[in-house]
Protein backbone atom coordinates (compact mmCIF):
# COMPACT_ATOMS: atom_id res chain seq x y z
CA UNK A 1 0.00 0.00 0.00
CA UNK A 2 1.36 3.43 -0.98
CA UNK A 3 1.02 6.07 1.71
CA UNK A 4 -0.06 9.56 0.77
CA UNK A 5 -1.89 10.81 -2.27
CA UNK A 6 -1.48 9.27 -5.72
CA UNK A 7 -3.19 10.80 -8.72
CA UNK A 8 -2.91 9.45 -12.22
CA UNK A 9 -4.38 10.81 -15.44
CA UNK A 10 -6.94 13.00 -13.67
CA UNK A 11 -9.18 14.82 -16.12
CA UNK A 12 -11.96 17.19 -15.16
CA UNK A 13 -14.22 18.93 -17.61
CA UNK A 14 -16.90 21.48 -16.81
CA UNK A 15 -19.85 22.05 -19.12
CA UNK A 16 -20.06 25.63 -20.34
CA UNK A 17 -23.10 27.59 -19.28
CA UNK A 18 -25.35 28.59 -22.13
CA UNK A 19 -27.86 31.38 -22.33
CA UNK A 20 -31.43 30.74 -23.46
CA UNK A 21 -30.79 31.65 -27.11
CA UNK A 22 -27.87 29.26 -27.47
CA UNK A 23 -29.83 26.54 -25.69
CA UNK A 24 -32.79 26.95 -28.05
CA UNK A 25 -30.48 26.94 -31.08
CA UNK A 26 -28.94 23.58 -30.19
CA UNK A 27 -30.54 22.00 -27.11
CA UNK A 28 -28.55 18.77 -27.28
CA UNK A 29 -25.14 20.32 -27.83
CA UNK A 30 -22.91 20.60 -24.78
CA UNK A 31 -19.59 22.35 -24.76
CA UNK A 32 -16.94 21.66 -22.18
CA UNK A 33 -13.93 23.37 -20.69
CA UNK A 34 -11.15 21.00 -19.67
CA UNK A 35 -9.92 22.33 -16.35
CA UNK A 36 -7.64 19.44 -15.38
CA UNK A 37 -5.84 17.86 -18.31
CA UNK A 38 -4.41 14.57 -17.12
CA UNK A 39 -2.88 15.30 -13.73
CA UNK A 40 -0.25 12.89 -12.45
CA UNK A 41 0.80 13.56 -8.91
CA UNK A 42 2.38 11.77 -6.02
CA UNK A 43 2.44 13.29 -2.56
CA UNK A 44 4.21 11.26 0.08
CA UNK A 45 3.37 11.58 3.77
CA UNK A 46 4.63 14.52 5.80
CA UNK A 47 5.04 18.15 4.80
CA UNK A 48 3.32 21.31 3.72
CA UNK A 49 2.73 21.32 -0.02
CA UNK A 50 1.88 24.60 -1.66
CA UNK A 51 -0.27 24.35 -4.71
CA UNK A 52 0.70 27.32 -6.83
CA UNK A 53 -0.73 28.58 -10.04
CA UNK A 54 -2.39 31.56 -11.68
CA UNK A 55 -6.13 32.15 -11.50
CA UNK A 56 -7.99 29.48 -13.42
CA UNK A 57 -5.08 27.03 -13.34
CA UNK A 58 -7.27 24.37 -11.72
CA UNK A 59 -6.11 24.54 -8.07
CA UNK A 60 -9.58 24.55 -6.52
CA UNK A 61 -10.82 21.88 -8.91
CA UNK A 62 -7.87 19.66 -7.98
CA UNK A 63 -8.48 20.14 -4.26
CA UNK A 64 -12.20 19.47 -4.59
CA UNK A 65 -11.50 16.37 -6.65
CA UNK A 66 -9.12 15.12 -3.97
CA UNK A 67 -11.75 15.81 -1.32
CA UNK A 68 -14.33 13.79 -3.25
CA UNK A 69 -16.58 16.79 -3.89
CA UNK A 70 -16.14 16.51 -7.64
CA UNK A 71 -16.34 13.43 -9.79
CA UNK A 72 -13.47 13.21 -12.27
CA UNK A 73 -14.15 12.53 -15.95
CA UNK A 74 -11.14 10.26 -16.14
CA UNK A 75 -8.23 9.16 -14.02
CA UNK A 76 -7.71 7.72 -10.61
CA UNK A 77 -7.14 9.16 -7.15
CA UNK A 78 -5.94 7.00 -4.28
CA UNK A 79 -5.34 8.05 -0.71
CA UNK A 80 -3.21 5.66 1.35
CA UNK A 81 -3.89 3.01 -1.26
CA UNK A 82 -7.69 3.42 -1.10
CA UNK A 83 -9.30 4.50 -4.33
CA UNK A 84 -11.48 7.57 -4.11
CA UNK A 85 -15.00 6.82 -5.19
CA UNK A 86 -14.82 3.32 -3.77
CA UNK A 87 -15.06 4.42 -0.16
CA UNK A 88 -15.91 8.12 0.21
CA UNK A 89 -17.01 7.73 3.84
CA UNK A 90 -13.73 6.08 4.80
CA UNK A 91 -11.79 8.80 3.00
CA UNK A 92 -13.60 11.55 4.91
CA UNK A 93 -11.81 10.26 8.03
CA UNK A 94 -8.45 10.91 6.44
CA UNK A 95 -9.00 13.75 4.03
CA UNK A 96 -10.44 17.06 5.07
CA UNK A 97 -10.97 20.11 2.93
CA UNK A 98 -11.08 23.25 5.02
CA UNK A 99 -13.74 25.13 3.06
CA UNK A 100 -12.41 28.65 3.55
CA UNK A 101 -15.38 30.46 2.03
CA UNK A 102 -16.49 33.04 4.59
CA UNK A 103 -20.11 32.36 3.74
CA UNK A 104 -19.88 28.69 4.55
CA UNK A 105 -20.90 29.15 8.20
CA UNK A 106 -24.08 30.04 10.02
CA UNK A 107 -23.75 33.72 10.78
CA UNK A 108 -26.18 34.13 13.64
CA UNK A 109 -24.81 31.45 15.92
CA UNK A 110 -21.53 31.42 17.83
CA UNK A 111 -18.21 30.03 16.67
CA UNK A 112 -18.58 27.23 19.22
CA UNK A 113 -22.10 26.35 18.06
CA UNK A 114 -20.98 26.34 14.43
CA UNK A 115 -18.18 23.91 15.21
CA UNK A 116 -20.42 21.84 17.45
CA UNK A 117 -22.85 21.44 14.55
CA UNK A 118 -20.15 20.32 12.11
CA UNK A 119 -18.61 18.08 14.79
CA UNK A 120 -21.98 16.33 15.16
CA UNK A 121 -22.05 15.70 11.40
CA UNK A 122 -18.57 14.26 11.72
CA UNK A 123 -19.74 11.73 14.27
CA UNK A 124 -18.52 13.39 17.49
CA UNK A 125 -20.95 13.23 20.34
CA UNK A 126 -21.41 13.91 24.01
CA UNK A 127 -18.46 15.08 26.07
CA UNK A 128 -15.98 14.15 23.36
CA UNK A 129 -17.66 16.60 20.96
CA UNK A 130 -17.41 19.53 23.37
CA UNK A 131 -13.77 18.72 24.11
CA UNK A 132 -12.85 18.35 20.45
CA UNK A 133 -14.53 21.65 19.58
CA UNK A 134 -12.63 23.45 22.33
CA UNK A 135 -9.38 21.74 21.36
CA UNK A 136 -9.72 22.91 17.74
CA UNK A 137 -10.73 26.42 18.79
CA UNK A 138 -7.74 26.53 21.09
CA UNK A 139 -5.40 25.27 18.39
CA UNK A 140 -6.33 28.12 16.06
CA UNK A 141 -6.33 30.66 18.88
CA UNK A 142 -10.07 31.27 19.00
CA UNK A 143 -10.85 29.82 22.42
CA UNK A 144 -11.44 33.30 23.85
CA UNK A 145 -13.90 34.10 21.08
CA UNK A 146 -15.79 30.80 21.20
CA UNK A 147 -19.08 32.35 22.22
CA UNK A 148 -18.94 35.27 19.84
CA UNK A 149 -21.42 35.10 16.97
CA UNK A 150 -19.84 34.23 13.63
CA UNK A 151 -20.99 37.51 12.10
CA UNK A 152 -19.07 39.40 14.80
CA UNK A 153 -15.75 37.72 13.95
CA UNK A 154 -13.12 39.42 11.79
CA UNK A 155 -12.11 37.97 8.41
CA UNK A 156 -8.95 36.49 9.91
CA UNK A 157 -10.93 34.85 12.70
CA UNK A 158 -13.36 33.40 10.18
CA UNK A 159 -10.51 31.84 8.23
CA UNK A 160 -9.16 30.39 11.45
CA UNK A 161 -12.57 28.98 12.25
CA UNK A 162 -12.65 27.37 8.80
CA UNK A 163 -9.29 25.82 9.63
CA UNK A 164 -10.64 24.62 12.98
CA UNK A 165 -13.59 23.03 11.18
CA UNK A 166 -11.20 21.22 8.87
CA UNK A 167 -9.36 19.86 11.89
CA UNK A 168 -12.39 18.45 13.70
CA UNK A 169 -11.76 14.98 12.33
CA UNK A 170 -8.03 15.19 13.04
CA UNK A 171 -7.38 14.34 9.38
CA UNK A 172 -4.10 12.97 8.18
CA UNK A 173 -4.52 15.02 4.99
CA UNK A 174 -5.66 18.60 5.39
CA UNK A 175 -6.37 20.71 2.34
CA UNK A 176 -6.84 24.45 2.38
CA UNK A 177 -7.99 26.54 -0.54
CA UNK A 178 -6.42 29.98 -0.33
CA UNK A 179 -6.92 30.35 3.40
CA UNK A 180 -5.17 33.73 3.55
CA UNK A 181 -7.00 35.34 0.66
CA UNK A 182 -7.99 38.91 1.58
CA UNK A 183 -6.23 38.77 4.94
CA UNK A 184 -3.84 41.41 6.26
CA UNK A 185 -0.18 40.39 6.78
CA UNK A 186 -0.57 39.87 10.53
CA UNK A 187 -3.58 37.60 10.15
CA UNK A 188 -1.72 35.73 7.38
CA UNK A 189 1.24 35.14 9.68
CA UNK A 190 -1.06 33.84 12.39
CA UNK A 191 -2.63 31.38 9.94
CA UNK A 192 0.90 30.25 8.98
CA UNK A 193 1.73 29.68 12.63
CA UNK A 194 -1.37 27.53 13.03
CA UNK A 195 -0.53 25.49 9.93
CA UNK A 196 3.01 24.85 11.23
CA UNK A 197 1.57 23.88 14.61
CA UNK A 198 -0.78 21.42 12.92
CA UNK A 199 2.13 19.77 11.14
CA UNK A 200 4.25 19.73 14.29
CA UNK A 201 1.44 17.82 16.05
CA UNK A 202 1.67 15.06 13.47
CA UNK A 203 4.75 15.20 11.21
CA UNK A 204 3.26 12.46 9.01
CA UNK A 205 0.40 14.75 8.08
CA UNK A 206 0.05 16.19 4.59
CA UNK A 207 -1.04 19.81 4.41
CA UNK A 208 -1.98 20.83 0.89
CA UNK A 209 -2.19 24.59 0.70
CA UNK A 210 -3.34 26.42 -2.37
CA UNK A 211 -2.21 29.98 -2.93
CA UNK A 212 -0.98 32.26 -5.66
CA UNK A 213 1.24 34.23 -3.34
CA UNK A 214 4.82 33.14 -4.00
CA UNK A 215 6.26 34.71 -0.84
CA UNK A 216 3.65 32.89 1.21
CA UNK A 217 4.39 29.58 -0.47
CA UNK A 218 8.09 30.08 0.06
CA UNK A 219 7.74 30.91 3.71
CA UNK A 220 5.38 28.13 4.68
CA UNK A 221 5.91 25.10 2.51
CA UNK A 222 8.37 22.28 2.25
CA UNK A 223 7.33 21.49 -1.32
CA UNK A 224 5.70 23.31 -4.18
CA UNK A 225 3.42 22.00 -6.89
CA UNK A 226 2.92 24.41 -9.77
CA UNK A 227 -0.21 24.04 -11.82
CA UNK A 228 -0.74 25.78 -15.14
CA UNK A 229 -3.58 25.35 -17.61
CA UNK A 230 -4.74 22.23 -15.83
CA UNK A 231 -1.35 20.53 -15.89
CA UNK A 232 1.29 20.09 -13.25
CA UNK A 233 4.41 21.70 -14.62
CA UNK A 234 6.63 21.48 -11.54
CA UNK A 235 6.66 19.53 -8.33
CA UNK A 236 9.73 20.12 -6.22
CA UNK A 237 11.04 20.17 -2.74
CA UNK A 238 11.85 23.78 -1.90
CA UNK A 239 15.13 22.74 -0.31
CA UNK A 240 16.27 21.39 -3.68
CA UNK A 241 14.65 23.87 -6.00
CA UNK A 242 16.16 26.88 -4.33
CA UNK A 243 14.36 28.83 -1.69
CA UNK A 244 15.25 31.03 1.22
CA UNK A 245 16.24 27.82 2.99
CA UNK A 246 18.89 27.39 0.31
CA UNK A 247 21.90 29.68 0.27
CA UNK A 248 22.14 31.35 -3.10
CA UNK A 249 24.56 34.27 -3.45
CA UNK A 250 25.44 36.71 -6.15
CA UNK A 251 29.15 37.62 -5.91
CA UNK A 252 30.98 40.61 -7.43
CA UNK A 253 34.73 40.98 -7.11
CA UNK A 254 37.57 43.37 -7.87
CA UNK A 255 39.12 43.13 -10.34
CA UNK A 256 36.13 42.27 -12.50
CA UNK A 257 37.08 38.96 -14.03
CA UNK A 258 34.28 36.42 -14.22
CA UNK A 259 36.48 33.81 -15.83
CA UNK A 260 38.98 34.07 -12.98
CA UNK A 261 36.07 34.09 -10.59
CA UNK A 262 34.65 30.92 -12.08
CA UNK A 263 38.05 29.31 -11.84
CA UNK A 264 38.39 30.34 -8.23
CA UNK A 265 35.01 28.85 -7.45
CA UNK A 266 35.74 25.37 -8.68
CA UNK A 267 33.96 22.82 -6.54
CA UNK A 268 31.07 25.23 -5.81
CA UNK A 269 27.73 24.91 -7.62
CA UNK A 270 27.61 27.84 -10.05
CA UNK A 271 24.05 28.70 -11.05
CA UNK A 272 24.90 31.37 -13.59
CA UNK A 273 27.36 34.09 -14.55
CA UNK A 274 26.88 37.57 -15.91
CA UNK A 275 29.37 40.21 -17.08
CA UNK A 276 30.65 41.10 -13.67
CA UNK A 277 28.96 38.67 -11.29
CA UNK A 278 28.50 35.01 -10.58
CA UNK A 279 25.59 33.33 -8.82
CA UNK A 280 26.44 30.32 -6.68
CA UNK A 281 24.65 27.96 -4.35
CA UNK A 282 26.17 26.56 -1.17
CA UNK A 283 24.52 23.93 0.96
CA UNK A 284 25.83 25.13 4.30
CA UNK A 285 26.36 28.62 5.72
CA UNK A 286 29.72 27.57 7.25
CA UNK A 287 31.01 27.13 3.71
CA UNK A 288 30.61 30.86 3.08
CA UNK A 289 33.87 31.76 4.93
CA UNK A 290 35.74 29.07 3.03
CA UNK A 291 34.34 30.42 -0.22
CA UNK A 292 35.48 33.98 0.54
CA UNK A 293 38.92 32.68 1.56
CA UNK A 294 39.08 30.75 -1.72
CA UNK A 295 38.43 34.03 -3.61
CA UNK A 296 41.08 35.97 -1.66
CA UNK A 297 43.64 33.25 -2.30
CA UNK A 298 42.92 33.65 -6.01
CA UNK A 299 43.66 37.38 -5.79
CA UNK A 300 40.02 38.49 -6.04
CA UNK A 301 38.64 40.91 -3.48
CA UNK A 302 34.89 40.36 -2.79
CA UNK A 303 33.06 43.66 -3.38
CA UNK A 304 29.50 42.51 -3.03
CA UNK A 305 27.86 39.42 -1.65
CA UNK A 306 24.06 39.43 -2.00
CA UNK A 307 21.80 36.62 -0.90
CA UNK A 308 19.15 35.95 -3.56
CA UNK A 309 15.57 35.47 -2.48
CA UNK A 310 13.79 35.25 -5.77
CA UNK A 311 14.44 31.62 -6.54
CA UNK A 312 10.82 30.49 -6.23
CA UNK A 313 9.82 33.40 -8.41
CA UNK A 314 12.34 32.25 -11.00
CA UNK A 315 11.04 28.72 -10.75
CA UNK A 316 7.45 29.92 -11.10
CA UNK A 317 8.22 32.11 -14.10
CA UNK A 318 10.24 29.33 -15.71
CA UNK A 319 7.27 27.01 -15.18
CA UNK A 320 5.18 29.54 -17.08
CA UNK A 321 7.38 29.18 -20.13
CA UNK A 322 7.21 25.42 -19.71
CA UNK A 323 3.42 25.50 -19.45
CA UNK A 324 2.92 27.60 -22.58
CA UNK B 1 -23.67 7.34 11.68
CA UNK B 2 -27.20 7.37 13.05
CA UNK B 3 -29.71 9.58 11.29
CA UNK B 4 -31.35 10.85 14.46
CA UNK B 5 -28.06 12.33 15.70
CA UNK B 6 -27.70 14.28 12.49
CA UNK B 7 -31.36 15.29 12.71
CA UNK B 8 -30.91 16.55 16.28
CA UNK B 9 -27.87 18.59 15.19
CA UNK B 10 -29.86 20.25 12.40
CA UNK B 11 -32.91 20.93 14.57
CA UNK B 12 -30.77 22.37 17.38
CA UNK B 13 -28.82 24.60 15.02
CA UNK B 14 -31.96 25.91 13.32
CA UNK B 15 -33.64 26.50 16.65
CA UNK B 16 -30.65 28.57 17.80
CA UNK B 17 -30.74 30.55 14.56
CA UNK B 18 -34.47 31.12 14.92
CA UNK B 19 -34.08 32.14 18.54
CA UNK B 20 -31.56 34.77 17.46
CA UNK B 21 -34.45 36.57 15.77
CA UNK B 22 -36.77 37.12 18.75
CA UNK B 23 -39.12 39.29 16.72
CA UNK B 24 -39.57 36.53 14.14
CA UNK B 25 -40.87 34.11 16.79
CA UNK B 26 -43.31 36.72 18.07
CA UNK B 27 -44.43 37.66 14.56
CA UNK B 28 -45.11 34.07 13.56
CA UNK B 29 -47.45 33.76 16.55
CA UNK B 30 -49.07 37.05 15.56
CA UNK B 31 -49.55 35.62 12.05
CA UNK B 32 -51.51 32.67 13.49
CA UNK B 33 -53.75 35.11 15.40
CA UNK B 34 -54.24 37.28 12.29
CA UNK B 35 -55.21 34.21 10.24
CA UNK B 36 -57.66 33.23 12.93
CA UNK B 37 -59.03 36.77 12.92
CA UNK B 38 -59.72 36.52 9.21
CA UNK B 39 -61.45 33.18 9.72
CA UNK B 40 -63.48 34.67 12.56
CA UNK B 41 -64.72 37.45 10.27
CA UNK B 42 -65.33 34.87 7.55
CA UNK B 43 -67.36 32.75 9.98
CA UNK B 44 -69.40 35.68 11.27
CA UNK B 45 -70.43 36.89 7.85
CA UNK B 46 -70.47 33.85 5.63
CA UNK B 47 -69.34 30.73 7.39
CA UNK B 48 -72.57 29.71 9.02
CA UNK B 49 -74.48 29.89 5.77
CA UNK B 50 -72.02 27.74 3.82
CA UNK B 51 -72.01 24.01 3.98
CA UNK B 52 -70.05 21.25 2.30
CA UNK B 53 -70.98 17.83 0.95
CA UNK B 54 -68.16 15.43 0.49
CA UNK B 55 -67.75 11.65 0.40
CA UNK B 56 -71.05 11.00 2.12
CA UNK B 57 -70.33 13.64 4.79
CA UNK B 58 -71.90 17.06 5.09
CA UNK B 59 -71.80 19.94 7.51
CA UNK B 60 -70.52 23.45 8.14
CA UNK B 61 -67.97 24.67 5.67
CA UNK B 62 -65.53 26.23 8.17
CA UNK B 63 -64.12 22.99 9.69
CA UNK B 64 -63.81 21.58 6.18
CA UNK B 65 -61.82 24.64 5.10
CA UNK B 66 -59.68 24.67 8.25
CA UNK B 67 -58.54 21.09 7.75
CA UNK B 68 -57.90 21.72 4.06
CA UNK B 69 -55.77 24.78 4.74
CA UNK B 70 -53.87 23.06 7.56
CA UNK B 71 -52.95 20.01 5.55
CA UNK B 72 -52.04 22.11 2.55
CA UNK B 73 -49.65 24.10 4.78
CA UNK B 74 -47.83 20.85 5.50
CA UNK B 75 -47.55 20.00 1.80
CA UNK B 76 -46.42 23.53 1.06
CA UNK B 77 -43.71 23.32 3.75
CA UNK B 78 -42.42 19.96 2.55
CA UNK B 79 -42.42 21.02 -1.09
CA UNK B 80 -40.83 24.41 -0.64
CA UNK B 81 -38.62 24.05 2.37
CA UNK B 82 -36.37 21.23 1.21
CA UNK B 83 -35.67 22.75 -2.18
CA UNK B 84 -35.38 26.26 -0.75
CA UNK B 85 -33.02 25.01 1.98
CA UNK B 86 -30.86 23.28 -0.60
CA UNK B 87 -30.82 26.48 -2.62
CA UNK B 88 -30.12 28.57 0.47
CA UNK B 89 -27.24 26.24 1.36
CA UNK B 90 -25.90 26.65 -2.19
CA UNK B 91 -26.25 30.43 -1.97
CA UNK B 92 -24.58 30.58 1.42
CA UNK B 93 -21.79 28.25 0.35
CA UNK B 94 -22.65 25.88 3.20
CA UNK B 95 -23.66 22.96 0.99
CA UNK B 96 -20.09 21.97 0.14
CA UNK B 97 -19.06 22.29 3.77
CA UNK B 98 -21.94 19.99 4.73
CA UNK B 99 -21.09 17.45 2.06
CA UNK B 100 -17.42 17.53 3.09
CA UNK B 101 -18.38 16.07 6.48
CA UNK B 102 -18.67 12.38 7.28
CA UNK B 103 -22.47 12.50 7.38
CA UNK B 104 -24.06 10.55 4.51
CA UNK B 105 -25.64 12.81 1.93
CA UNK B 106 -29.07 11.17 2.22
CA UNK B 107 -29.12 11.91 5.96
CA UNK B 108 -28.18 15.54 5.39
CA UNK B 109 -30.93 15.95 2.83
CA UNK B 110 -33.53 14.34 5.05
CA UNK B 111 -32.45 16.43 8.02
CA UNK B 112 -32.46 19.75 6.13
CA UNK B 113 -36.24 20.30 6.12
CA UNK B 114 -36.91 18.61 9.46
CA UNK B 115 -37.08 21.76 11.55
CA UNK B 116 -39.50 23.65 9.28
CA UNK B 117 -41.71 20.56 8.96
CA UNK B 118 -41.74 20.19 12.75
CA UNK B 119 -42.51 23.89 13.11
CA UNK B 120 -45.27 23.51 10.56
CA UNK B 121 -46.82 20.54 12.41
CA UNK B 122 -46.76 22.49 15.68
CA UNK B 123 -48.33 25.49 13.96
CA UNK B 124 -51.09 23.28 12.51
CA UNK B 125 -51.89 21.83 15.94
CA UNK B 126 -51.94 25.32 17.54
CA UNK B 127 -54.07 26.62 14.67
CA UNK B 128 -56.58 23.80 15.02
CA UNK B 129 -56.71 24.01 18.81
CA UNK B 130 -57.23 27.79 18.73
CA UNK B 131 -59.85 27.39 16.00
CA UNK B 132 -61.69 24.87 18.10
CA UNK B 133 -61.54 27.16 21.13
CA UNK B 134 -62.26 30.52 19.49
CA UNK B 135 -64.37 29.68 16.44
CA UNK B 136 -66.43 26.94 17.96
CA UNK B 137 -65.23 24.44 15.41
CA UNK B 138 -66.02 20.93 16.43
CA UNK B 139 -63.43 18.35 15.44
CA UNK B 140 -63.29 14.68 16.42
CA UNK B 141 -60.22 14.87 18.64
CA UNK B 142 -61.02 11.40 20.02
CA UNK B 143 -59.92 10.03 16.64
CA UNK B 144 -56.39 11.49 17.02
CA UNK B 145 -54.46 8.21 16.48
CA UNK B 146 -55.98 7.95 12.99
CA UNK B 147 -55.24 11.63 12.31
CA UNK B 148 -51.63 11.19 13.44
CA UNK B 149 -51.24 8.15 11.16
CA UNK B 150 -52.57 10.16 8.20
CA UNK B 151 -50.34 13.10 9.11
CA UNK B 152 -47.30 10.78 9.30
CA UNK B 153 -48.04 9.21 5.92
CA UNK B 154 -48.61 12.72 4.52
CA UNK B 155 -45.17 13.79 5.74
CA UNK B 156 -43.59 10.75 4.04
CA UNK B 157 -45.34 11.37 0.71
CA UNK B 158 -44.78 15.14 0.69
CA UNK B 159 -41.22 14.71 1.94
CA UNK B 160 -40.50 12.42 -1.02
CA UNK B 161 -41.96 15.03 -3.36
CA UNK B 162 -39.86 17.68 -1.65
CA UNK B 163 -36.75 15.55 -2.18
CA UNK B 164 -37.51 15.24 -5.90
CA UNK B 165 -37.84 19.02 -6.25
CA UNK B 166 -34.71 19.52 -4.11
CA UNK B 167 -32.78 17.19 -6.43
CA UNK B 168 -33.94 19.18 -9.43
CA UNK B 169 -32.89 22.38 -7.61
CA UNK B 170 -29.37 20.97 -7.13
CA UNK B 171 -29.00 20.55 -10.90
CA UNK B 172 -31.21 23.24 -12.44
CA UNK B 173 -30.99 25.82 -9.59
CA UNK B 174 -34.25 27.65 -10.26
CA UNK B 175 -37.20 25.30 -9.86
CA UNK B 176 -39.61 27.72 -8.20
CA UNK B 177 -42.00 27.83 -11.21
CA UNK B 178 -42.31 24.04 -11.10
CA UNK B 179 -42.87 23.97 -7.33
CA UNK B 180 -45.34 26.85 -7.50
CA UNK B 181 -47.24 25.23 -10.39
CA UNK B 182 -47.51 21.88 -8.63
CA UNK B 183 -48.49 23.57 -5.39
CA UNK B 184 -51.20 25.64 -7.09
CA UNK B 185 -52.57 22.55 -8.87
CA UNK B 186 -52.81 20.75 -5.51
CA UNK B 187 -54.42 23.77 -3.87
CA UNK B 188 -57.09 24.14 -6.54
CA UNK B 189 -57.78 20.54 -7.50
CA UNK B 190 -57.19 18.39 -4.43
CA UNK B 191 -60.07 19.82 -2.46
CA UNK B 192 -58.45 22.36 -0.16
CA UNK B 193 -61.25 24.88 -0.61
CA UNK B 194 -63.74 23.02 -2.82
CA UNK B 195 -64.50 19.27 -2.55
CA UNK B 196 -62.89 17.67 -5.54
CA UNK B 197 -66.12 15.80 -6.30
CA UNK B 198 -67.59 19.17 -7.27
CA UNK B 199 -65.01 19.67 -10.03
CA UNK B 200 -65.64 18.88 -13.72
CA UNK B 201 -64.84 15.22 -14.61
CA UNK B 202 -61.62 16.10 -16.45
CA UNK B 203 -60.23 17.98 -13.45
CA UNK B 204 -61.39 15.18 -11.14
CA UNK B 205 -59.26 12.71 -13.06
CA UNK B 206 -56.27 15.08 -12.75
CA UNK B 207 -56.94 15.43 -9.01
CA UNK B 208 -56.82 11.64 -8.63
CA UNK B 209 -53.11 11.77 -9.54
CA UNK B 210 -52.27 14.41 -6.95
CA UNK B 211 -51.07 13.06 -3.59
CA UNK B 212 -52.82 15.80 -1.61
CA UNK B 213 -56.23 14.47 -2.73
CA UNK B 214 -56.25 11.19 -0.76
CA UNK B 215 -54.33 12.84 2.10
CA UNK B 216 -57.02 15.48 2.57
CA UNK B 217 -59.74 12.88 2.21
CA UNK B 218 -58.24 10.69 4.93
CA UNK B 219 -57.52 13.65 7.22
CA UNK B 220 -61.07 14.94 6.93
CA UNK B 221 -62.60 11.52 7.43
CA UNK B 222 -60.65 11.14 10.65
CA UNK B 223 -61.13 14.62 12.15
CA UNK B 224 -64.48 15.74 10.71
CA UNK B 225 -66.37 12.51 10.82
CA UNK B 226 -64.36 10.45 13.30
CA UNK B 227 -64.55 7.66 10.74
CA UNK B 228 -63.00 4.30 11.41
CA UNK B 229 -60.55 2.37 9.27
CA UNK B 230 -63.36 1.29 6.91
CA UNK B 231 -63.69 4.83 5.51
CA UNK B 232 -60.16 6.15 6.08
CA UNK B 233 -58.55 2.92 4.81
CA UNK B 234 -59.06 3.33 1.02
CA UNK B 235 -57.69 6.89 1.05
CA UNK B 236 -54.82 5.81 3.30
CA UNK B 237 -54.07 2.96 0.90
CA UNK B 238 -53.90 5.39 -2.01
CA UNK B 239 -51.50 7.52 0.05
CA UNK B 240 -49.40 4.40 0.66
CA UNK B 241 -49.31 3.74 -3.08
CA UNK B 242 -48.07 7.27 -3.67
CA UNK B 243 -45.42 6.66 -0.97
CA UNK B 244 -44.40 3.35 -2.55
CA UNK B 245 -43.79 5.09 -5.87
CA UNK B 246 -42.48 8.46 -4.70
CA UNK B 247 -40.03 7.39 -1.96
CA UNK B 248 -37.77 5.21 -4.15
CA UNK B 249 -38.19 7.65 -7.03
CA UNK B 250 -37.10 10.56 -4.85
CA UNK B 251 -34.00 8.66 -3.70
CA UNK B 252 -33.09 7.86 -7.32
CA UNK B 253 -33.72 11.43 -8.53
CA UNK B 254 -31.78 12.95 -5.68
CA UNK B 255 -28.82 10.59 -6.04
CA UNK B 256 -28.71 11.23 -9.78
CA UNK B 257 -28.94 15.00 -9.23
CA UNK B 258 -26.07 15.15 -6.75
CA UNK B 259 -23.85 12.97 -8.93
CA UNK B 260 -24.71 15.15 -11.91
CA UNK B 261 -23.84 18.30 -9.95
CA UNK B 262 -20.57 16.72 -8.78
CA UNK B 263 -19.78 15.83 -12.38
CA UNK B 264 -20.66 19.32 -13.65
CA UNK B 265 -18.93 21.00 -10.71
CA UNK B 266 -22.09 22.95 -9.97
CA UNK B 267 -22.74 21.71 -6.45
CA UNK B 268 -21.96 25.08 -4.89
CA UNK B 269 -23.16 27.20 -7.78
CA UNK B 270 -26.36 29.16 -7.60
Amino acid sequence: MTDGIQVSGLVKRYPRNRDLLRFLRSPMRREFTEVLQGIDLSIPRGGIYSLLGPNGAGKTTLLKSLAGLLLPNAGQITVDGVELGGDPAGLRERVSLAVCDERSFYWRISARENLRFFASLNGHRGKDRGERVLECLDLVGLADFADRRYMELSSGMRQKLALARGLLLDPSILMMDEPTRSLDPEATLRIHEVVRKILAQDPKRIVLYSTHDLAEAESISSHVIILRNGRIVTQKSLAKSGSSSDLIYCIRTYPVAPEALLEALSGVEVMGSHEDAVTVRIDDLTRLDALLEQLRRSGLRPLELVQKHSSLRDLYLASGEQGE
Amino acid sequence: MRFWRIAVAFVRREFLEDASYPLKVILSLVAVVINLGFLLVFTEFLGKTLTYKFGGMSGEYLPFLLLGLSFHTLLDTALRELSSRVRQAQNQGVLEALLATKAPMRCIMLALPLYPVMRSCIRIVIFLLLSAALLDVSLRWDNWPMAIAVLGMGIIVFGALGLIFAGLTVVFKRTEPLVNGFNAACFLLSGVIVPWEELPPLLQSVAAFLPLTPALEAFRYSLLDGSDWGLVGPAFLRMSLFAAVLVPLSVLVFRWSVRQAMRDGSLAQY
